[in-house]
């Protein structure tokens, strides 16, 4: 293996030299192609390439430190962090697929597995799920046995530490959040199929419009109208929002949450965008392709919002509440849940709008 | 954005033909990746660097391994 530094440039020579372009044209190919992936990535927050990897946007936490220079202890501030994933064809380029394990045979212990073998991480859930099973037969079938003992006491290690790690999950906040609207959630990532004939394809699916929301609650409308103006007085006449204001082209393959994701850096505040495009989106887990959605400004970063924002994202959870209650999707008070974490005093404005069952639902699931 | 709606802005913007654009594309992509394939780390002035990285050795969960002990522990039986 020859480990060197290669410039960009000495490749467009090599490449210039087999002689299908000239210096020049590469010249211009590439700096455009570098540019157009750096514009891209501040405007979409991903870029993809096929077969070589993609570059995206990851939201680091505000952290303790030390400046290098002094020893002195500062706060590093939050801030975004360019993260590139190489595709699969470039992994097994750089290091080609470690063989797999072999199978042990049934009785003996498994070990550790074998080095450089990269496992998809699963779902923590389901990881629980096995491990506990493991210590039930453990317990149920041999007793005594030194061996099942001594792997009682590895898989108690390990639920522990499974433990720790299922709760140290980002902000709590969100941890909280992550088990309350996983089921909304999901809806939304597949709510959008993949559709041949794309444009008109959902729009059929659902056209019956939203008669309680827009029409029903001309008070909260006028509530939340004056919510946002007081955000646009309050705040932005000295700092630029965080976020600006942007509009979108719906494509194949958005959703909400992905959109939230990509543009705010955390998927969980897609009621904010439900909430502006009510007009346009009746139902939160379909959205129409070709249809032009305003993704509006976030005044705070992700993990420090202002007051406003997060009344204005717990209105939207508000309003995804009584979508799913009117039509009468289950455990709407997940919704709920969302408009708890982010500003509990929005769910007293609107007391009288809320069903007594998921008022005692949302009790349960908050203590 | 995914590759062919940078190779439709390429082709726009230098007014080029699309199918121009894909070839210098992947011309391009595929000499950095054959550069990182010989843990050469490449470097784009203004834009960053490709390293090949090692990483070291480490201890993960096979899950299927854990999947096929539980079987076992199942079958096993005090002789």
């Amino acid at each position: 293996m020859s480990q060197q530094k290669v410039y960009e440039g000495q490749i467009r020579d090599a490449l210039a030299a087999r002689g299908d372009h000239s210096k020049t044209e590469l010249r211009r190919f590439s700096g455009a192609l570098f540019a157009a992936i750096q514009q891209a990535l501040t405007e979409e927050g991903h870029v993809r390439l096929h077969r070589f990897g993609s570059f995206s946007l990851k939201w680091t936490r505000e952290r303790r430190g030390r400046n290098p220079h002094t020893g002195e202890a500062m706060i590093i501030p939050a801030h975004p962090r360019i993260v590139f994933t190489p595709a699969k064809a470039l992994r097994e380029r750089v290091s080609p697929p470690a063989p797999q394990p072999q199978s042990r045979p049934p009785g003996e212990l498994p070990a550790p597995a074998p080095e450089s073998v990269e496992l998809p991480s699963p779902q923590p859930e389901q990881v629980e799920a096995v491990i506990a099973s493991i210590t039930e037969d453990e317990t149920s079938h041999a007793p005594g046995s030194r061996r099942s003992l001594f792997t009682g006491l590895a898989a108690m290690l390990i639920l522990a530490s499974l433990g720790l790690g299922i709760f140290y999950l980002p902000d709590d906040n969100q941890a909280m959040l992550a088990t309350a609207s996983d089921p909304g959630a999901s809806e939304n990532t597949v709510a959008v199929q993949p559709t041949p004939a794309s444009e008109i394809a959902i729009a059929a699916v659902k056209p019956e419009p939203l008669p309680q929301a827009s029409s029903a609650l001309p008070a909260m409308e006028n509530n939340t109208l004056a919510d946002t103006h007081t955000t646009t007085n309050g705040h932005s006449t000295e700092t630029a929002p965080y976020f600006p204001q942007r509009s979108h082209r719906l494509k194949n393959g958005d959703s909400l949450w992905r959109l939230s994701g990509s543009h705010y850096l955390n998927p969980f505040y897609w009621p904010h965008i439900y909430r502006v495009n009510e007009d346009k989106i009746s139902n939160p887990n379909r959205l129409l392709i070709g249809k032009t959605i305003l993704l509006p400004e976030l005044q705070g970063r992700p993990g420090q919002l202002t007051e406003a924002d997060k009344r204005n994202i717990a209105e939207g959870y508000f309003r995804v509440y009584l979508y799913y209650k009117e039509h009468n999707r289950p455990f709407p008070y997940y919704a709920l849940l969302g408009v708890h974490k982010f500003d509990p005093s929005v769910l007293d404005s609107h007391r009288h709008l809320i069903d007594e069952q998921d008022r005692h639902d949302l009790q349960l699931a908050s203590n | 954005m995914n590759t062919s709606e940078l190779i439709r802005q390429l082709a726009r913007e230098l007014k080029i033909s699309q199918k121009t654009a894909r070839q210098l594309l992947e011309q391009e992509l595929t000499a950095i990746a054959e550069h990182l394939g010989q843990g050469d780390e490449v470097v784009v002035r203004g834009f960053g660097r490709f390293t090949p990285m090692t990483r070291r050795q480490g201890r993960s969960i096979s899950f299927r391994a854990a999947q096929k002990f539980r079987e076992a522990v199942k079958r096993w039986r005090p002789s």
